[in-house]
């Protein structure tokens, strides 16, 4: 059987790789998407209690379902403002941008 | 060794060699896609944790809807496919070291929590369950998300339009 | 009717949320030529009935429905009250002045933005469960998101936006890392159940994840309250937005953010289980660190500026920092201090970008535009000089009775760094007069560059009188403005 502690490690993992790139990855697209990993870091976070947890219930699965969709709005609106950005300026590079 | 090991192994593996891919490629085509294939791993890890329902969200709306929607972002602007590697990341050292001394202060809070009670497992009626859950008791927080995916549509509709003064 | 919930509790939520729906298919429906600018005054109507339908609700005791998701409590009414009042009179503020080139036709949207952000705040106020908590900061969080990139046709907004969303998602997802172990622990979403479960498994193992999911939930909030780790986004998105909106973010927004991390120290984070543990008193000490760094920072960037709306951004840095500093003490003073302060904040905020926005009219806000102001419109510069005063918290002003609130809350706090804060926040303070006076001394004495009158708007008289005999109603009567009902 696989602890949770296995989980929790492999989420934290993922989630300070995502938090790496978001800091320090130049184009802004895959800042988001190492937003969008430590996202799923989180959701894993919340699964992986919802079966070993100290108090194991499935609120947690709901939680991830409200985290998936507020993942996918910040990102329609991200790539919203990326997009009027590009109109302006022709480039997505962050070291352009500023 | 059994089953549940082994596709615990191989799943994380793909999470984190997916994640790592994902700042290491140069073109943001390859990134994406080596992003999918974390979010597929992810979806299999769930499945490990018995929330099949949830593994089916996470595959249509991560690899799906969001893959989608940056590989639109991709095509409608032109990416900079850097010579070297190093352009392509602004400042390494000064910020990973931060975050592996977060990482080992984390680590070691979890590396042996051990809950007192037993797994519980939701194979058959898993979707139920969450059905039930949010239209009873998450029903104020379901009913704020549809006001959310208004404002957000709204927002997206007037940044993205385009038109010219 | 007889219902099974007692849904009229909802009553101020729902009438904004009308008004949103009202507004849209208004917007749908009416002929293209129609100019759509009293959709503002429907949404202060709105807003009014709103605040009509909740002083019906005062009497009420506690009411929760639906498993604590929405609960009305003396904690909901106070904060609902400083939130409608902020919330109305930035709809005042945004009927008053003139929109930006090419805002004109994006009326509705504007106002239905504005709209979500209060109501998300107001969810926000009288929730006590995780999920309610997270989905409102979201739309606090998206709508302002929008609300900033709206003019995009300026570079200098597309990249305040930008900004403002990748350290608003970065500071979601940190959030909802902190979030997932407190989850964990306590296994419920439920705040009034989560220490009841926590102190069922509370050992030295569970107690530090507790405090490093508290800790990220904390670095993940301080975001929407622009103290110190993720506070630089703040001069740039300000600069940037239009002048409504930096209204908003820095009196409306900035808000939600202490509200909710008030609701969790309340109920999730209580000092009775963790004041045995070394890690309480180091959570302590770095939340006085950070915000002592914050007014540091805050006060000494602003002395350089030369852009108003900068310099009142890098202010607000500071304000949250005195704010902090008033909450890290934990003690019995602090929750009363930092409420009295935040509705004098929001207040005076709110009045000086009135001015600001009054002043420069849609153009750069350059200090140059307040040369010999009171030479050409002497109202609107005694208006400023009182909120510049009171900002700086000098008597007779509310802004003093605030930060002497928030002092005695610090040394309350008893240990040396409390002190040290404390002589901080004093020093800081003093720093501070330089850059409001800079402004008030040009103001008076030096002339104006150009012979220009400024017409008086009527919404906007009304908002500055409101602020003013507010500021000033609160000051002279300290006890008046301090919430008996929280």
């Amino acid at each position: 059987m696989v602890s949770l502690s296995a989980y929790l490690t492999v989420a934290l993992i993922v989630f300070c790789i995502g938090l790496f790139g978001a800091l320090s990855h130049k184009n802004t697209l895959i800042v988001f998407l190492s937003i969008e990993l430590m996202l799923n870091a989180v959701n894993l976070n919340f699964i992986a209690f919802t079966k070993y947890g100290f108090f194991p219930n499935i609120s947690g699965q709901v939680i991830a379902l409200f985290v998936m969709t507020v993942a996918a709005l910040e990102v329609a609106i991200g790539l919203a403002i990326l997009l009027t950005l590009y109109r302006n300026k022709k480039t997505i590079d962050l070291d352009e941008i500023y | 060794m059994n089953g549940e090991v082994i596709f615990f192994v191989l799943f994380s593996l793909g999470a984190i060699i997916g994640a790592v891919f994902v700042l290491v490629f140069r073109k943001a085509v390859y990134a994406l896609l080596s992003a999918v294939l974390t979010f597929v791993s992810m979806s299999g890890l769930y499945i490990l944790l018995t929330a099949e329902f949830v593994a089916g969200v996470q595959l249509l709306i991560y690899s799906g809807a969001i893959t989608i929607l940056m590989l639109f972002a991709i095509m409608l602007t032109k990416q900079k496919t850097g010579t070297t590697r190093k352009r392509m990341i602004r400042f390494q050292w000064p910020v990973i070291i931060p975050i592996v001394l977060l990482m080992i202060i984390i680590f070691y809070g979890i590396h042996k929590v051990t809950p007192p009670r037993k797994p519980v497992s939701y194979g058959k009626n898993n979707t139920e369950q969450i059905g039930e859950l949010i239209f009873t008791q998450y029903m104020i927080p379901f009913e704020m998300i549809s006001v959310l995916l208004l404002a957000a549509l709204i927002g997206a509709i007037i940044l993205a339009k385009k038109e010219n003064t | 009717m007889d219902f099974s919930y007692e849904w009229h509790v909802m009553t101020p939520e729902f009438s904004i949320l009308m008004t949103i729906i009202l507004i849209g298919i208004l917007d749908v429906l009416l002929p293209k030529k129609i100019d759509r600018k009293w959709f503002g005054w429907l949404a202060v109507g709105g807003t009014f009935l709103s605040f009509g339908l909740f002083l019906t609700l005062l009497p009420l005791d506690r009411t929760s429905i639906l498993f604590d998701t929405f609960i009305f409590d003396s904690f909901a009414k106070g904060f609902k009250f400083i939130l409608l009042f902020g919330g109305t009179l930035l709809l005042l503020l945004a009927v008053g002045s003139k929109k930006e080139q090419g805002m004109e036709k994006y009326e509705m949207e504007f106002y239905v933005l504005l709209l979500t952000a209060l109501f998300g705040g107001m969810m926000i106020t009288s929730s006590n469960d995780l999920i309610t908590l997270f989905i409102g900061l979201e739309l606090v969080s998206v709508s302002s998101y929008v609300l900033v990139g709206m003019n995009k046709w300026s570079k200098k907004t597309n990249r305040a936006a930008l900004t403002f969303l990748m350290n608003g998602s970065l500071a979601t997802a940190i959030t909802l890392f902190g979030m997932s172990y407190l989850y964990g622990i306590a296994g419920t979403t439920q705040l009034q159940t989560f220490l009841q479960h926590f102190s069922e498994v509370s050992n030295p193992a569970t107690r530090y994840l507790y405090i490093i999911g508290f800790c990220f939930l904390f670095i993940g909030l301080s975001f929407k309250w622009t103290t110190m780790p993720f506070s630089l986004w703040a001069p740039d998105v300000y600069e940037g937005a239009q002048t409504i909106v930096t209204a908003f973010l820095s009196a409306f927004s900035k808000i939600i953010g202490l509200i909710m991390f008030f609701r969790l120290i309340f109920t999730v984070f209580s000092e009775t289980v963790l004041d045995q543990h070394v890690m309480f008193s180091i959570f302590q000490n770095s939340l006085l660190i950070l915000a002592l760094l914050s007014m540091t920072f805050g006060n000494m960037m602003a002395i350089g500026q030369r852009n108003v709306k900068r310099l009142l951004a890098y202010s607000s840095i500071a304000h949250g920092g005195y704010m902090l500093a008033g909450i890290a003490s934990f003690s019995a003073h602090s929750m009363e201090a930092v409420t009295y302060y935040f509705l004098v904040y929001s207040l005076i905020t709110i009045g000086a970008f009135t001015i600001v926005s009054y002043i420069t009219d849609g153009n750069e806000a350059d200090e140059q535009t307040f040369t010999g102001l009171f030479k050409t419109t002497p109202l609107l510069a005694i208006s400023l000089t009182i909120f510049f005063i009171s900002l700086a918290g000098l008597p007779p002003t509310a802004g003093f009775i605030g930060k002497w609130k928030l002092l005695i809350s610090i040394i309350d706090g008893g240990s040396p760094i409390h002190y040290v804060t404390a002589i901080g926040m004093i020093g800081m303070t003093i720093v501070s007069y330089a850059y409001y006076f800079r402004i008030m001394a040009s103001m008076y004495f030096q002339y104006p560059n150009k012979e220009e009158k400024f017409s008086v708007r009527l919404p906007l008289v009304i908002l500055l009188f409101l602020c003013i005999a507010v500021t000033f109603l609160i000051g002279l009567l300290p006890n008046f403005g301090t919430p008996t009902w929280i």
